[in-house]
């Protein structure tokens, strides 16, 4: 019993933190500058190669900050500044892809399979432990083909 | 049931076994080809240029006061293809593509004729820029970019980057590093 309930503990925080990873966060943060700081380490440097414009001091990374703030204080939401930097530089604009679409399909299909994979050991390990119930018990065909093999042999 | 029924009947079973193991196989190995073809068929990742999102889109607001005391407003210049060019004098394509921006000028001189707007991407390069044009020529007028604000709002990548704006105020083309007046007749369809 306490063997399954560890089981199935893991199973449940494996799952769990898979989803977790895989569902939109709604964390954002709240003064300007912590805005901007989030939206810096999100979106790529426009120069570089594979860095947020918060990790490059690119003149391109610069001015794309100062844009951050600039749109910030006018009031425009986290979103809104994604949307305007994917219009200009395309889907790859940001560091991490949007949740969404295909996305959900990437994050949500691993843990389908991983959850198939767990329940097809857990069964298997089940079964093998107790004896292939598939076999069942013998009958009396089954009885009669060992004897009949048998003398064969002798 | 005999014994060479149950042989038979096994014997079926290793062979069905068998042959789906073949099937699975197959398709895994076909699907790993397929992957590793299309993976080196795809160009690296480094040497593509991502096409403008905003080509085919309203041109972004470029408006200011051009070095020389010109006003300059791109919303005011429909009905004329605009060229939109982004530089430095610091950046050496942006200095071999003056001659070319220059003979597209200077063959382009009537009222409703294709022009060209300059922005100079860096404000510490405004004194160089006042400079350059006055050893090398060019009418056309420069813009300065505060805060780079310009570039962003059109994707800048890199300099130098144009932006060729049709009469209705689209984009018409984007062409990354250098450009050339036979590039820029070639998007225009040698506009007058």
């Amino acid at each position: 019993v306490i063997r399954r309930t560890v089981w199935l503990a893991s199973i449940a925080v494996l799952v769990g933190a898979l989803a977790f990873g895989g569902w939109p966060r709604h964390d954002a943060p709240r003064t300007p500058a912590q805005r901007v700081e989030h939206l810096a380490t999100i979106v790529r440097c426009p120069t570089c190669s594979g860095v947020s414009v918060a990790q490059s001091e690119a003149p391109l990374a610069r001015s794309a900050r100062q844009e951050m703030e600039r749109q910030v204080a006018a009031g425009r939401s986290d979103q809104d500044i994604e949307d305007y930097f994917i219009a200009r530089y395309g889907d790859d604009a940001l560091l991490t892809p949007r949740r969404g679409g295909a996305v959900r399909v990437a994050w949500v299909l691993p843990i389908g399979v991983a959850a198939v994979a767990v329940g097809v050991v857990v069964v298997g390990t089940r079964r093998w432990r107790r004896g292939d119930p598939g076999a069942g018990e013998a009958d009396v065909a089954d009885v009669r083909l060992v004897e009949e093999a048998l003398e064969v042999r002798r | 049931v005999t014994v060479a029924g149950a042989e038979e009947a096994t014997t079926g079973t290793s062979t069905k076994r068998r042959s789906r193991a073949r099937w699975i196989a197959g398709f895994v190995l076909v699907a790993v080809a397929a992957l590793v073809v299309v993976l080196a068929m795809r160009p690296a990742a480094d040497s593509e240029t991502p096409a403008s999102p905003l080509v085919g889109r309203p041109a972004p607001e470029v408006r200011g006061t051009a070095l020389d005391g010109r006003s300059v407003d791109l919303a005011a210049m429909r009905g004329r293809w605009v060229v939109v060019n982004f530089f430095a004098t610091w950046g050496v394509p942006c200095r071999q593509e003056h001659p070319e921006l220059k003979a597209y000028t200077e063959a382009h001189t009537g009222p409703q004729s294709p022009a060209v707007i300059a922005i100079a991407y860096d404000e510490n390069d405004i004194a160089s820029a006042r400079s350059f044009f006055a050893q090398n020529g060019g009418s056309w007028p420069v813009v300065p970019d505060a805060g780079g604000h310009a570039a962003v709002d059109y994707g800048v990548r890199g300099l130098p980057e144009s932006y060729v704006v049709d009469p209705a105020g689209n984009i018409a083309a984007h062409v990354t590093g250098k450009v050339t007046a036979a590039a820029i007749e070639a998007i225009t369809g040698n506009a007058p």
